[in-house]
């Protein structure tokens, strides 16, 4: 073995770790790095890069500053669906996104166990929500995270409707900013009797004062409260106050965001992944 | 605190024929070998082949730390980012043995900091960074440059 002579080579062989390890070095970087960038850099990494086992997490992290990025992040994301040929099961969308991809990402992956959503105002969500149901069934985490609103009168719950409706089997969900009501938060409770983790954080039309409050405490492990703090977040926590403004498209539209924990995010790996929740199993190690 | 006398200990030794003396709380941590002391093989000496002293002491440092319930979450922060700090040949070294036994906050914490170094770079900067030479076919450069292409948005098509 070339380096087991003595102390450290200045220069070790980087080429001969095994494989796995280059993946797990790789996989840190996020998706938008892997091809950008790591799959050019020599024949070996981009063999690893072109393994299925790969993509079963597609990572599309980002700082959110599309216009400054020569990328056009939705291609990318369908092209990295296409290489993870139906065995993605992690994935995380930030800032970007259409309805057609999230069509497209549900219909290529029925593996799929946990999606992300932060940020991303062209997604219609409601319809999203349904056709992800549909073509997902082992969706066990959601995440659809959106900036909090003190705007009075912002009341939407067909998000949470079709969460309650379309994702019977989900074990964590946050829905960060949300504009539910506790309407909304009741049909979750009765359409997701999985539920281990809820992060309502910022959904500021959602009391926990009563019934509903206690039900929530018995039956969910791991609450988050509107008011909770957002120390952990990982994402703008701002919350828009401002007197009203054209966001009454949200009648119908509502929008859609994400927010993640990042803190759960950072369990996956130390710093980068994109792993989801405690009892979700680590895919690329082991 | 626990107690004193009692521990057990478990004893490895490295390639280079250093053999180190271990708590056998420190040492469950090496998930591959584990079945090795628990199988109550106390006393014998396990010998890990591909690992040198110098490497080996560095893990058991880092293990014996993280062991330990009485540091504090800050500390064990710094503690990592410091451990990281050493030269690529030791960091390459370090993320061998950790596979090797199998410490998976280990494996997380090296290679998080090898992802970190790349970070941000083009294909030839990291070449230089890990010394790897460019050993591309000009078909491979042609079909990896496509898929670049691909991705790029509309608006630059004509560039």
């Amino acid at each position: 073995m070339a380096s087991s002579e003595n102390s450290a080579v200045a220069n070790p062989s980087w080429l001969e770790l095994p494989r796995e390890i280059t993946a797990l070095i790789l996989h840190k970087l996020g998706t938008i790095e892997i091809l950008t960038s790591a799959q050019k850099v020599c024949t070996t990494w981009r063999r690893v890069c072109q393994d299925v086992t790969m993509w079963r997490i597609i990572d599309m992290r980002n700082l959110g500053d599309l216009w400054a990025t020569p990328y056009d992040l939705v291609k990318m994301c369908r092209h990295a669906v296409d290489v993870s040929k139906g065995q993605l099961e992690d994935i995380n969308i930030e800032y970007f996104g259409t309805d057609d991809l999230l069509t497209y990402i549900s219909q290529s992956s029925n593996q799929l166990r946990r999606l992300r959503i932060v940020f991303c105002y062209n997604i219609t969500c409601e319809e999203a929500i349904e056709v992800i149901g549909r073509s997902c069934p082992l969706l066990k985490s959601f995440k659809l995270n959106n900036q909090g609103s003190l705007l009075p009168d912002v009341e939407c719950d067909l998000e949470a409707l079709a969460v309650a409706k379309n994702m019977p089997n989900l074990h964590h969900l946050q829905l960060f900013g949300n504009k539910m009501t506790n309407e909304g938060l009741q049909a979750i409770l009765d359409g997701c009797p999985r539920l281990e983790s809820l992060d309502l954080r910022q959904c500021f039309n959602v009391s926990l004062g009563g019934n509903l409050g206690r039900l929530c405490s018995q039956r969910i492990k791991d609450l988050r409260r509107p008011l909770d703090s957002t120390d952990d977040y990982g994402f703008d926590a701002e919350i828009d106050d401002r007197e009203s403004f054209d966001e009454d498209n949200l009648s119908g539209i509502s929008d859609i965001d994400m927010v993640s924990d990042y803190d759960n995010y950072l369990e996956f790996s130390d710093g980068s992944g994109a792993s989801y929740h405690e009892d979700e199993e680590e895919l690329f190690i082991g | 605190m626990s107690s004193t006398e009692a521990k057990k200990m478990v004893v490895l030794k490295s390639f280079d024929g250093v053999t180190f003396e271990v708590e056998e709380s420190v040492a469950v941590q090496f998930e591959s070998i584990r079945h090795m002391f628990e199988d109550n093989l106390a006393g014998s000496v396990i010998p890990l082949s591909n690992i040198k002293s110098e490497i080996l002491s560095k893990v058991i440092d880092y293990c014996k730390r993280h062991a330990d319930d009485t540091t504090d979450e800050e500390d064990l922060k710094a503690f990592d980012a410091d451990f990281v700090k050493v030269e690529h040949g030791t960091l390459f070294d370090i993320i061998r043995a950790a596979n090797y036994l199998n410490i998976k906050s280990l494996l997380d914490l090296t290679c998080q900091t090898v992802a970190d170094m790349i970070k941000g770079k083009t294909p030839a900067e990291i070449r230089e960074l890990f010394n790897i030479s460019d050993e591309f076919t000009p078909e491979e450069e042609e079909e990896a440059s496509i898929i670049t292409r691909f991705i790029y948005m509309d608006r630059y098509a004509d560039c």
